[in-house]
């Protein structure tokens, strides 16, 4: 890269962290800073508009908040995202270094197993799972989980094959280096980098799936505060109140757009580093 | 073919009629076809050969560090245990305690994403037990030991040190448990001239100060002159001669010695052409009948490329232990091929 577009890219990407700071202390402030219950009706402010005094985004057809919901859809939107790449990557992690370190059949068994979760396309695999399962979002959470961990699985067993390779890998196993340590101290801190940009696009794909799937009604249930969710209520006023949908759909678009943008800077910078 | 009298107090490493090969696409490759080495206390033997003649393969054999695709034969005996029937969890622990390894290329040999004193440290952490800071403060003085600055090389990161001071922290894992066996693969081979002979200068102080015995692997004949006790040269997975170092170098008994020795740079011929050795080491998976080295020999006659040379006790020769494989050794005459 060159040193102009390598600015820019450090720009952009303090530019996405901001955001992403931003968002995640609403999350986590949102009792502080929301202006009203999220779940407070108050039918003779159906529909207000946004700029209402007391509702700067407007107000939904119960006459809520719409502001105080999207800060509260955040919560939703992020938690989704941080205990499903959880599972996901817990998983993969198991899965990849088995499948890395042991090689052979067992290795061949679990890919494809990977493969066969792969194959399926992502929201309909969901859709069948919280189906069986129940809707809600734990069991949304669960399933973004289990289908996302071949996106861990692979790459960490990718990773695994080639750094156990490694000269220095070699060297600490030359020197009587148990297993485990090889794992935590030579194979886990040099795929880092590797997890963490997968971390972040799998973030941003988990708060899409979870919207898809609150949209469908199959996710966080009412009166729940979930972007998704809104964007289910909304779609029967889209020509009388456009803002109902307008702005959880901004949420939705900026936050999945940072988090995709910090995979791809993060995985150019870390290159550039190698 | 002599075998190493029994019970050799001195003697703490011996590979007895090594071999390994590996499954290849067109039949086995032998690259280890029946070695012989031992390795006396606190005294450095030289394993020399071209590239491709098993020296690497042999060494890595005693760590039980050969791919899965490799099969051993014979015995490497440490002390009075083999270690080629050793189960896994007693290998390792001998590994790095015991018998510890120096690798070639120390620039990819430190983990680039950890601190350097915490690499030293891990040895000791594990083998024996232990707790970080102690570990961590025994790391320092080992650095100091090998000539480096303990206080800032502890908290540097490899990619802050250059190739010399990565092999001194390696050299200084490498002997953080007082290992009584160091194998040291190619240790200079990616390091400069005046590098090289540091790094020599501190394995010998090693060996005087720790009593440690070092198994060298070189491909620089010259290299090994002065700083080996014995030599071993190695030909196509066999070993052609072992002998002293003063020895060798004094007289070669094995023509593919001699030619080596012949073909060293010397700056008093200087601007003549250098003697090479004409032709190639032989493809592992078709090494020809009889002696390996016939082909590019220039003493080769019918015999050579039928019956192989078993590597004997010379019947010229000036010294009881040294051997040489060749059917003529005792027509060599010293001095007598180098001028020729």
């Amino acid at each position: 890269m060159k040193p102009q577009t390598e600015t820019a890219a450090r720009i952009l990407l303090w530019l996405t962290v901001g955001y992403i700071v931003v968002l995640s202390a609403a999350a986590a402030a949102a009792p502080l800073l929301a202006p009203a219950d999220p779940l407070l009706q108050n039918l003779p402010a159906r529909f207000a508009p946004p700029g209402s005094p007391a509702y700067p985004l407007g107000a939904d057809d119960f006459g809520r908040d719409v502001l105080s919901r999207i800060i509260y859809g955040a919560r939703a939107a992020l938690l989704v995202g941080l205990v499903s790449v959880g599972i996901a990557l817990a998983i993969g992690l198991v899965i990849g270094l088995t499948a890395g370190l042991l090689e052979g059949p067992v290795d061949s068994a679990l890919m494809l197993l990977m493969d066969a979760v792969l194959s399926f396309p992502t929201v309909l695999l969901a859709i069948t799972v919280v189906s069986v399962f129940g809707y809600g979002l734990a069991q949304v959470m669960a399933a973004i989980g289990v289908i996302f961990s071949p996106l861990f699985a692979r790459i960490i067993r990718a990773e695994t094959l080639t750094l156990k390779h490694e000269p220095y890998v070699m060297s600490a196993y030359a020197l009587g280096t148990p297993l485990r340590r090889i794992v935590a101290v030579h194979l886990l801190p040099n795929m880092l980098p590797k997890i963490v940009v997968q971390c972040t696009v799998a973030f941003a794909l988990a708060i899409v799936i979870e919207a898809s799937l609150s949209f469908l009604g199959l996710g966080a249930q009412p009166p729940q505060p979930s972007w998704g969710l809104m964007l289910r209520n909304a779609r029967n006023y889209l020509f009388d109140a456009p803002w109902l949908a307008f702005y959880p759909g901004l949420a939705i678009g900026l936050t999945v757009f940072s988090f995709n943008l910090l995979g791809d800077l993060l995985n150019e910078l870390l290159q550039i580093r190698r | 073919m002599e075998s190493t009298p029994r019970g050799d107090p001195a003697a703490v490493l011996r590979l007895e009629a090594l071999t390994v090969s590996f499954t290849g696409n067109g039949g086995p490759i032998r690259a280890v076809r029946g070695v012989d080495i031992t390795l006396q206390a606190a005294s450095v033997h030289a394993l020399v050969g071209e590239s491709g003649a098993g020296k690497s393969v042999s060494a890595k054999a005693v760590l039980g560090l050969l791919p899965r695709s490799a099969t051993c034969g014979g015995r490497i005996l440490f002390h009075d245990t083999d270690l080629l029937s050793l189960p896994a969890r007693s290998l390792r622990a001998i590994r790095g305690k015991r018998i510890a390894m120096v690798f070639q290329q120390p620039d990819k040999h430190l983990n680039p994403t950890m601190r350097v004193g915490s690499q030293v440290a891990e040895v000791l952490r594990y083998h024996n037990g232990i707790e970080r800071r102690e570990a961590l403060l025994q790391a320092r003085s080992l650095l100091d030991m090998v000539e480096l600055n303990g206080r800032e090389v502890l908290r540097s990161f490899p990619h802050e040190l250059s190739g010399g001071m990565k092999q001194r922290v390696a050299i200084a894992s490498a002997i953080a448990c007082r290992p009584e066996v160091l194998i040291a693969d190619e240790p200079t081979t990616a390091l400069d001239a005046t590098i090289q002979s540091q790094i020599l200068a501190l394995l010998d102080r090693v060996r005087r100060e720790l009593g440690t015995a070092i198994l060298f692997i070189s491909h620089d004949l010259p290299l090994v002159r002065g700083f080996a006790d014995d030599v071993s040269v190695l030909y196509a997975g066999r070993i052609v001669e072992q002998a002293t170092s003063r020895e060798l170098f004094s007289c070669a008994h094995h023509p593919y010695t001699d030619r080596l020795i012949a073909a060293t740079p010397d700056p008093a011929r200087r601007g003549e052409r250098l003697a090479a050795i004409r032709g190639s080491v032989p493809d592992p998976q078709d090494v020809p009948p009889g002696c390996a080295f016939a082909p590019r020999c220039p003493m080769a006659a019918d015999r050579c490329r039928v019956e192989v040379p078993l590597l004997r006790l010379s019947e010229n020769a000036d010294v009881s232990q040294r051997r040489s494989a060749c059917h003529f050794a005792e027509q060599l005459v010293c001095e007598g091929l180098h001028n020729g």
